[in-house]
């Protein structure tokens, strides 16, 4: 019996080779390092689901995002998936926005059909989307643990 | 009498000798792959280049380069740059059709063309598709409005136009900003130029999907806040599997490219705010303004001519600075050397080794 397992051995081997060469983006030796950051969304109490987390590092000029699952939490991405933002003093924005396009569907705005505005309703204020006005900060640091909670009202 | 022994293969052996050939077949498919996607690359390289230097050519006969979106009034002035490099590719017989009194089926159309979602207009048809415009590491759709257009559907393109490196859409169609070499109703010369010739990218990809939520060829839609933080885009997508998020909102149009001739830079326009191969958004819907980014199938980045001629593949790990910056119509460009090479007068040293 031992002298089939060669022979299945070469055949896995022979599918591996096949499936094993496929990558995803590479790392590039000019961009600043990063490190791991997470954390937590809450309004009024309340964990945010789907909200859009960016840092912004104001000093290296970078911009980490990411976006909250079920229980208000985020890990975020720079460059590569959860590699986390360049260390350094952040400016933070939290967008979670309900977007409604009232443009009935038989209208065809790609042939210049005329569309409606769309319906816009704020589950978290305005203002927390925009860096320069939300007024939240954070500082990312090398030693870390870089975990934040913004528990907004 | 000794009985004899039938010649013949035991099973094992047999066994044993396909899995050799299983083997050598594995190790040679991923090469043989690579190899037919890089002499894709290299005649998606050639095409461009001959792009190149149709924009040389017109340029030396006008003493400037096509708009980004023009045409007569009765077209919307939505007609792209491609119809006047048609000469300048050996397509001088649809361009002179274009240029005439056409009559399809019951209706007459003035030269000059027409609104280029105008499915009674032959010329827009994938019966009239430019065989060069078509990028062979990609899997063109043409925009299927049906009428008279061959199997519904419009002629397409994978290259698009560089309008610069602020978000782009309808808002533009009036007021053109001045930073990248096309625009609505802007004819930018030579002299225009300051950044030089080989610093300025004039036509780049924009691939067509293969999958409904694959961030390549499918646009967000309904993305209020980019204006002020692109990097809101970069959020929607998993950068690793390259998927949009399940909340995400994807538009149902498919966009880039799918109308060869229309100028809207959601058909055929791309800004430098996102690196190559990123998310594209917009804040409403595909008639409002967003983030139109480079994207190709070709493994790592785009192909892109530059305005000097030149063909040259951009990395999508290229220095875009800050992505969560807003955009700036003066000076030099937010988004590092990605953003640099797309402006004409930005002012700024790029090299696209950064």
């Amino acid at each position: 019996m031992s002298r089939w397992i060669p022979v299945h051995v070469l055949c896995c081997l022979g599918t591996l080779s096949i499936f094993g060469c496929s990558g995803g983006q590479a790392e590039n030796p000019n961009w600043p390092k990063r490190f791991k950051t997470t954390g937590t969304v809450t309004y009024q109490g309340k964990a945010i689901e789907g909200a859009d987390v960016t840092f912004t590092n104001t000093q290296a000029n970078t911009t980490g995002t990411g976006k909250t699952d079920g229980s208000g939490r985020f890990t975020l991405t720079t460059y590569l998936q959860n590699d986390g933002v360049v260390a350094g003093p952040q400016v933070v924005s939290i967008r979670r926005v309900d977007v409604i396009d009232k443009t009935p569907k038989d209208v065809d705005v790609s042939a210049g059909g005329k569309a409606l505005p769309l319906e816009i309703t704020w589950i978290i204020p305005e203002k927390f989307s925009i860096p320069t006005k939300s007024g939240l900060t954070a500082s990312v640091t090398e030693s870390g643990p870089n975990d934040f909670k913004f528990e907004l009202k | 009498m000794t009985k004899r022994r039938k010649s013949g293969f035991t099973l094992v052996e047999l066994l044993v000798v396909i899995a050799i050939i299983g083997i050598l077949v594995g190790l040679l498919l991923p090469a043989v792959q690579a190899a037919r996607e890089a002499a894709r690359r290299m005649q998606c390289t050639n095409q461009l280049k001959q792009f190149g230097l149709a924009l040389h050519n017109y340029a030396d006969a006008f003493k400037k380069f096509p708009a980004g979106s023009a045409g007569p009034s009765y077209s919307g002035n939505r007609l792209n740059a491609m119809i006047g490099l048609l000469p300048y590719v050996e397509e001088s017989s649809l361009y002179n059709m274009v240029q005439s009194t056409q009559t399809f089926g019951a209706n007459v159309f003035l030269p000059g063309g027409t609104q280029p979602w105008n499915q009674n207009y032959d010329l827009w048809g994938s019966q009239f598709q430019v065989k060069g415009m078509n990028c062979p590491s990609d899997s063109p759709v043409g925009d299927n409005r049906g009428g008279r257009w061959a199997g519904g559907a419009a002629a397409t393109t994978s290259y698009s136009f560089c309008h610069g490196d602020h978000q782009t859409g309808v808002r533009d169609q009036g007021a053109y900003q001045r930073r990248g070499l096309f625009g609505t109703r802007s004819w930018a010369g030579f002299r225009d130029i300051t950044d030089g010739t080989s610093n300025t990218m004039a036509i780049s990809e924009r691939c067509f999907p293969k999958g409904s939520r694959s961030v390549f060829g499918n646009t967000i839609e309904s993305l209020t806040g980019i204006t002020a933080n692109p990097a809101l885009c970069l959020a929607q997508a998993n950068r690793a599997t390259r998927q949009y998020l399940p909340t995400a909102t994807v538009s149902v149009y498919r966009t880039g490219g799918t109308r060869a001739y229309d100028g809207m830079p959601i058909y055929t326009g791309f800004n430098a705010i996102l690196p190559p191969n990123s998310p594209s958004c917009l804040i409403g819907n595909i008639n409002t303004q967003g983030v139109m980014t480079a994207q190709s199938w070709h493994a790592g980045g785009v192909n892109c001519v530059f305005a000097d001629g030149s063909v040259r593949f951009i990395s999508e790990s290229i220095n875009a600075g800050n992505s969560g910056a807003p955009e700036s119509l003066s000076g030099p460009s937010p988004y590092g050397v990605w953003g640099a090479l797309a402006t004409i007068n930005g002012g700024e040293v790029a090299s696209e080794d950064q």
